[in-house]
């Protein structure tokens, strides 16, 4: 419960420092606008060459950005933003404040910050999904609660994802760069799995599961799911999330803060 | 002249050093000019399942492999560079030097084309070995395409200078300058490539300046365009390229009147 009304403070509390900046906010929703635009332009022209992409109408795949746009946002917001720090607090060895306190510090170096105004994806992605859903009338109960089940987990697995790498930071000290990395390796998740060649699929299937990203809560909105696939995608997240847990307790292990 | 071109190799060579210092940084930075790779699988993906669609898979390895090697020389960290240097007063060092601020920021972004490198021939030589290259390498086309490549990097260079000049007046430069980039996603062609727009749209595009940074030079190389439009696409350009040479140097001599560095 504690953890709930942590929560809530954390957020209240950024949403207090981001007010200063209001005009960012604007900034950042066309921003966003323009850029999902673009992305859909691209697909526009895919399609005019061709009638499906790996099996999936257009349709279908604006479904699929709009997944990869939430995400996106989820990533933008909230993991960036809080694991983007970690390297700093090893570095300057604010760390120390942070074990200090009375709470889990996993939570807390994951949820302190929220930055709000680099949501707008989030309400695009939202946006999408709705306007291809309904493009395809596909109004399911069960896929939808299906499909927002796997956006949890994938939400899980690509928080475990940067948890894992930006711990590195207890070892190397600066790895933020290693971010841009990640960013990119997120953007393979703009189109279906099943355009690439296979040892790609392979590798964005098990080893940066970008397909239980955006992939696979996509099909499932649009209603191609099978149990296999659910239960593959919430082994994967338990994996990547007990890994992430394990790590940080080596790393901590391994953490003498600054100039000791 | 003389002693300028000593000033800037040796402005070049202490840059050079300096980076060398961020070298594994800078690396991975550039890693991002292999974005255009995720697209290239859903080309090769259609041309494999629409024969119809104009080209072959290999044509499209080859036409985003020289999307990949144009991209990288086109990289260049200038723009968040002026911006952090006007608004945090580091342009001051820069105007105290004997030589125009200018060719500081040329020769950063002459010493960061070494780091490409790798990016060129790791990228050339896996293609070569196993798609086979397919450029037009004749040496009238391949003059064509270091005339284009120039303009390009003269064109991507002043643009990017003229954009990193809004600090100036504002904070919002590299917001702004995220705008550009999305556009770019579009028209550039390095994510897909002009041709397969429907026509009118074409002929909208190429009159843009985005075209002229990747496109030109790319399909150039790859031989796709008659030598009418190779003429036509040079003439529009070197125009845009004058057009942004000229506005780099307006927005300079404007801003630097304003320019008071902090603290002062």
């Amino acid at each position: 419960m504690m953890y709930f009304n942590l929560i809530y403070v954390f957020i209240k509390n950024s949403i207090q420092e981001e007010l200063e900046y209001r005009f960012d906010f604007f900034m950042n929703f066309f921003n966003a606008v323009i850029s999902s635009l673009a992305s859909l332009a691209v697909i526009y022209v895919m399609f005019q060459n061709a009638n499906e992409i790996g099996g999936w109408t257009f349709t279908e795949v604006v479904v699929l950005i709009g997944i990869f746009r939430l995400i996106r946002g989820i990533v933008d917001s909230i993991i960036i933003p809080n694991l983007g720090q970690l390297s700093e607090h090893v570095r300057q060895g604010t760390m120390d404040f942070i074990l200090l306190k009375p709470i889990n510090a996993q939570f807390y170096v994951s949820l302190r910050r929220c930055r709000v105004w680099d949501a707008s994806n989030i309400l695009i992605g939202f946006f999408l999904v709705f306007v291809g859903l309904f493009k395809l009338k596909l109004f399911l109960l069960f896929s939808f609660i299906l499909g927002s089940f796997l956006i949890v987990l994938s939400i899980i697995i690509i928080y475990s994802i940067w948890f894992i790498i930006m711990s590195l930071a207890f070892w190397f000290i600066d790895v933020r760069n290693l971010q841009t990395i990640l960013n990119m390796l997120m953007e393979f998740g703009q189109f279906p799995l099943s355009v690439y060649p296979s040892g790609l699929r392979f590798l964005f299937s098990f080893i940066f599961p970008i397909a239980f990203i955006t992939t696979i809560p996509a099909s499932a909105l649009i209603g191609n799911f099978s149990i296999h696939l659910l239960g593959l995608a919430g082994l994967i997240a338990l994996i990547f999330f007990i890994s992430s847990v394990a790590i940080w307790r080596m790393a901590l292990r391994n953490y003498s803060s600054a100039s000791s | 002249m003389k002693k300028f071109f000593i000033k800037l190799i040796k402005m070049t060579q202490s840059m050079f050093t300096l980076q060398m210092t961020y070298r594994i940084g800078i690396w991975i930075w550039m890693l991002n000019g292999l974005l255009p790779l995720v697209t290239m699988f859903v080309w090769i993906n259609i041309a494999n399942e629409n024969p119809l669609s104009g080209r072959t898979s290999s044509d499209f390895i080859n036409y985003f492999l020289a999307v990949i090697v144009v991209g990288q020389l086109m990289a260049s960290p200038i723009l968040s560079r002026l911006d952090s240097d006007i608004r945090y007063g580091y342009m001051s060092n820069k105007l105290l030097l004997p030589i125009n601020p200018y060719w500081s920021y040329v020769s950063e972004k002459i010493s960061i084309t070494f780091f490409a490198i790798p990016f060129l021939v790791i990228p050339i030589a896996i293609v070569y070995f196993f798609f086979g290259l397919d450029w037009k390498m004749d040496l009238f086309n391949v003059s064509l395409f270091f005339i284009s490549l120039i303009g390009s990097i003269i064109l991507q260079f002043h643009r990017q200078f003229s954009m990193g000049l809004i600090s100036f007046w504002s904070d919002k430069t590299l917001a702004t300058s995220r705008v550009w980039e999305s556009l770019n996603y579009i028209l550039s062609g390095a994510f897909a490539p002009i041709d397969m727009f429907p026509l009118y749209l074409q002929k909208i595009i190429l009159l843009s300046p985005f075209p002229y940074v990747i496109y030109f030079p790319v399909a150039i190389l790859n031989g796709n365009l008659s030598n009418s439009e190779v003429f036509l696409g040079f003439f529009i350009q070197y125009s845009w390229v004058i057009i942004f040479v000229f506005l780099y140097r307006f927005l300079w001599y404007r801003g630097l009147k304003r320019y008071g560095a902090v603290g002062a």
